[in-house]
């Protein structure tokens, strides 16, 4: 009963990208013969003339995984435990706070990329109209604001799947320790300190793989929002559109090798994989000892 | 809602009358293939160009050529990874859209043999030789070039008049009008910074002026380099010129400027030929004119950057060859090129063919593009693209690091002198 | 649950709604926008429209063939989501149930899935499909997504299927059912509410996908509505009022499909899809 998904994943994943992992021990334009160079491209992207683009989109991946991991987990609990309060309209809360989620990230970027707009676009317009003009930025047009945006934007789409997820877990906490909480003397504020937090903690760390598995492969949201080029300044790039330039290379651009673009993949991988197999051992271990 | 394997089920069952009621409806259609006309299949990146593909046909059918053209447009960002895929599953289109060279794109298919040489059998007389370099090597054409374009500053032309502007002649006249034009509270430039190849794209253009094509030749054979005192100064140049752009420009899109310009919120916009249908749509009461960069000295003759677009190649594992070649023949004609520009309100590659009358800063443009171009470039097709990396690759980020004072003009200079001496030998 | 004052609950609903009003706001400004032409988008982006005719929305239909490829979207949306499911949900009761030597490597190996870009792989995926004689069909699509959907979908099965008690299937099993009659009988039906939270997530990836069909699709009329959408994106223009309601009618359906499904698509979260 395992066999289908395994043969399905073996023949149009698995196996396609192991091949094209190879290729990362080869300079080939996407087309044509392929010439065997060993270990040449991860020589050029760790060491050499790549390795400043890659090192600034690493560390911008790594900014990533930070900064959505705070503007996600934080807001995303906090909202969670106002709705487990339970108000009236909680359910349809429940409904509306998804539906970002569903929508696609190419419509995401596309419609704050208006939103943000610097000259008409509505957050400067309603920052000025509630005092607070001091706040306007460029947003997507500034190096420092550029990457925050965007991992907000982000963070915007995936909030409900937080939300719901923690949700979910405070409402699966036993009543019983409220009250005995409550009976010792326990403020609401140190219920939630004590006893609400110590038991979401599996999972946070389930939701930090997935947020470290998904801030290592981040590309769409990008590419929608500042391009392949990844701008202003490169201060956007990360190993997914580095790896799309690369690859495919875009209009004009005289780079292109799939060669160099599944080294940056592989390395990828590499990141990426110890994180995976430390959470199946966590996993795993905290399924045997219930 | 409460069952989701019911919900399946219907959705299922309507799923079912869905599909039942979509393949009557094809079935149609399938109907019409009787005669054994060859069906020519291209693939290109344009969407505007739809309408040319159908007058191209019902032209080649009148002249009693029995072909059926296929014209499909793929998103620009995606054309080149589906071309790429489908040539090597052998599915690829008869006639594909190829860019100009040196570009490793191109190359690419050229050095896999996905492409013909097309001398001999296309008639090449209609097209200048300036136009053919950008897709000649080894001394073979390998495809039929559509469209030449031709960038510089476009002006709104009733603010110009209000103000009693003529178009400038020397840089400093041009800083004058924005002067002006800012005092007034008129945004003098509308500059999409959020897209990198705009920006390279504007010093490439400003670059055939200020320095010059003299410096720029100088350049290429490596008698000067980027950090020559004058390549500083059109840097500085249009750091300067920053100022009178719109507010935040790092943040705005070309659609964004197409907008703004043709709604008449800005003056000017560094552009090329191509974005003028698109104002014209957006407002058929827009009216706009045309100048080069101009140079420091008036007595200097002000270039334009003009570089063709783009080719119609010929699939080498085309399975209908001959009707193929017939489409790509006629597409080398002063025939498809006023097809061309009548549908698309560009400059079609082919010479002397004239422009529609009731589009003035085509025929203005068509003119200039033979009698000013600039004969030595360093941005798209020029020797300097051949390489990795390119004034291209380290002027998108470039310029708009510079723009954003991360960098100066001097360390924008240092960038491209050490970028691409890297590789350019020459510069070595 | 935590017990509030009055004026605690009061700045609670209000912090409530106003995430609910950025979570629509966004959403609203494009069905909004949808009702206007090009110059009202930029001239007016955030007001209300002249007119609210459909007219817009008509010309996005017919323009793009809208009809046929709605058809094709929903099509393969169903299919996949069935498969994945089927597929995915015996994966991972064998994953949660059984102990056998390889378990958890089959199960890193499935889940590792995750941490792939899909680009990458494009090359031989398509040849695969070229081979197997079934490019330029919707059924390529199903298989793909299929096979894609199987890394997220395993990882919240086996997790779901990990806090069903085992007591169930030790029972089942003395009674003399056979494996595949447990996971049917006894599992699926538990599993509802995880299956739910499965065809949500899938649904969101491939309803929204282009990049599949753009490679193994040339026939126009086996198309998707992703890539009939991209049809108002030209190389330096786009049609900002054809964008607009085309995006419209490509969200709903994705908005509807979620309603129905929420309060399934919820518990499935509650009962530990997610752990």
């Amino acid at each position: 009963m395992l066999l289908p998904a395994v043969l399905l994943y073996t023949a149009f994943i698995a196996y396609p990208f192991a091949r094209s992992l190879l290729l990362s021990l080869y300079d080939w334009p996407g087309i044509g013969p392929k010439t065997f160079v060993g270990f040449e491209n991860y020589r050029n992207v760790l060491t050499g003339y790549m390795s400043r683009e890659f090192f600034r989109a690493l560390g911008h991946n790594a900014r990533f995984f930070v900064l959505s991991w705070l503007m996600s987990m934080i807001p995303g609990f906090l909202l969670a435990l106002a709705l487990s309060v339970g108000l009236r309209g909680t359910n349809i809360l429940k409904v509306v706070y998804f539906i970002p989620n569903t929508l696609s990230i190419v419509i995401v970027g596309f419609l704050w990329g208006l939103l943000l707009n610097p000259q008409w676009g509505i957050v400067n317009q309603t920052l000025r109209a509630i005092g607070l003009e001091s706040l306007t930025r460029p947003w997507l047009g500034s190096t420092e604001t550029a990457l925050p945006t965007i991992i907000a934007v982000t963070a915007w789409r995936g909030m409900g799947f937080y939300i719901l997820v923690f949700l979910a877990a405070i409402v699966g906490i036993n009543r019983n320790m409220f009250e005995a909480a409550r009976i010792d003397g326990a403020s609401e504020v140190q219920v939630v300190t004590r006893i609400i937090v110590p038991q979401l903690l599996p999972i946070v760390s389930t939701l930090t793989v997935l947020k470290v598995i998904w801030s290592f492969n981040v590309f769409d949201i990008v590419f929608a929002m500042t391009g392949a080029q990844a701008g202003p300044a490169g201060s956007t790039d990360v190993l997914g559109t580095l790896f799309y330039r690369i690859a495919f290379g875009g209009l004009g651009s005289s780079d292109v090798g799939m060669g160099l673009g599944a080294t940056v993949v592989t390395l990828i991988f590499v990141i990426v994989l110890p994180v995976s197999i430390f959470y199946v051992f966590i996993l795993e271990r905290r399924t045997e000892t219930r | 809602m409460h069952n989701p394997n019911r919900f399946f089920v219907s959705l299922l069952a309507l799923l079912t009358v869905i599909a039942g009621v979509a393949m009557a409806g094809g079935g149609q259609e399938d109907a019409t293939g009787g005669d054994e006309a060859p069906l020519v299949e291209i693939w290109g990146w344009r969407t505007q160009d739809a309408p040319v593909w159908e007058q191209v046909e019902a032209e080649l059918q009148a002249h009693g050529e029995n072909i059926e053209i296929n014209y499909r447009a793929f998103p620009p960002t995606e054309y080149d990874s589906k071309l790429l895929v489908s040539l090597q599953g052998e599915s690829g289109p008869d006639i594909m859209y190829t860019r100009r060279l040196p570009g490793a794109r191109t190359q690419a298919l050229i050095d896999g043999e996905y492409m013909i040489p097309l001398d001999g059998q296309v008639d090449f007389g209609n097209f200048t030789q300036a136009t053919l370099n950008f897709i000649q090597s080894n001394g073979n054409t390998w495809g039929v070039p559509f469209a030449n374009q031709i960038i510089g500053i476009f002006y709104n032309t009733s603010i110009f008049d209000e103000y009693g502007f003529e178009e400038p002649e020397t840089w400093d006249e041009l800083v004058e009008i924005a002067e002006t034009l800012q005092a007034d509270g008129v945004t003098p430039f509308f500059i999409p910074g959020k897209e990198a190849w705009a920006l390279a794209m504007q010093h490439a253009m400003v670059g055939v002026s200020i320095p010059g094509v003299d410096w720029i030749q100088r350049l290429l054979v490596g008698d000067t380099n980027f950090l020559d005192q004058e390549l500083v100064d059109l840097n500085t140049r249009l750091n300067d010129l920053k100022q009178y752009y719109q507010a935040n420009f790092i943040a705005n899109s070309t659609a964004e400027q197409d907008a703004a310009f043709a709604l008449e919120e800005a003056a000017m916009v560094f552009y090329g030929i191509w974005g003028t249908t698109n104002w014209t749509e957006l407002n058929p009461d827009f009216e706009f004119g045309y100048f080069p960069i101009p140079t420091v000295d008036d007595s200097d003759p002000a270039r334009a950057y003009v570089y063709m677009d783009g080719s119609y190649a010929l699939n080498s594992i085309s399975d209908v060859p001959e009707a193929a070649l017939t489409v790509l023949q006629f597409s080398a004609t002063p025939e498809f090129g006023e097809i061309f520009s009548a549908a698309t309100g560009e400059m079609t590659a082919v010479a002397n063919v004239s422009m529609p009358a009731d589009r003035p800063i085509l025929v203005e443009a068509y003119g200039l593009s033979t009698t000013i171009a600039a004969e030595y470039i360093y941005w798209v097709g020029s020797p300097m693209g051949a390489g990795t990396p390119s004034p291209y690759d380290i002027l998108r980020e470039g310029m708009q690091a510079m723009y954003l004072d991360e960098i100066t003009p001097l360390e924008l200079a240092q960038r491209l002198q050490e970028g691409v001496s890297t590789w350019y030998a020459p510069l070595q | 649950m935590l017990k509030l004052k009055v004026v605690q609950k009061s700045v609670v609903a209000l912090l409530l709604l106003l995430w609910a009003c950025i979570n629509l706001f966004p959403v609203g400004i494009m069905l909004v926008s949808g009702f206007k032409d090009t110059r009202e988008i930029f001239q007016n982006p955030f007001g209300l429209p002249q007119s609210w005719s459909l007219e817009n929305h008509l010309e996005a239909w017919t323009q793009a063939n809208f009809a046929g490829y709605f058809t094709n979207s929903v099509v393969v949306t169903v299919f996949s989501i069935v498969s994945i499911i089927f597929v995915s949900s015996m994966g991972a009761f064998v994953i949660a149930r059984f102990r056998f030597p390889g378990r958890r490597l089959i199960y890193l190996f499935l889940i590792s899935g995750l941490a792939l870009p899909v680009r990458l792989a494009i090359i031989p995926i398509f040849l695969i499909v070229r081979d197997l004689g079934i490019q330029d069909t919707l059924f390529s699509l199903v298989v793909v997504y299929t096979a894609g959907g199987i890394a997220f979908s395993m990882f919240l099965l086996t997790n779901f299927f990990r806090s069903i008690p085992g007591d169930f299937h030790d029972s089942a099993r003395i009674d003399g059912a056979g494996d595949f009659r447990i996971y049917r009988s006894i599992y699926l039906p538990l599993l509802r509410p995880a299956l739910a939270t499965v065809a949500v997530f899938n649904f969101i990836n491939v309803w929204n996908d282009f990049f599949f069909p753009l490679i193994f699709i040339n026939d126009e009329s086996k198309m998707t509505i992703p890539l009939g959408i991209q049809s108002f994106f030209g190389e330096y223009t786009v049609r900002w009022d054809l964008l607009f309601s085309a995006l419209s009618i490509s969200v709903i359906p994705m908005i509807l499909f979620f309603i129905l499904l929420s309060r399934q698509f919820i518990s499935g979260l509650t009962e530990g899809a997610i752990k």
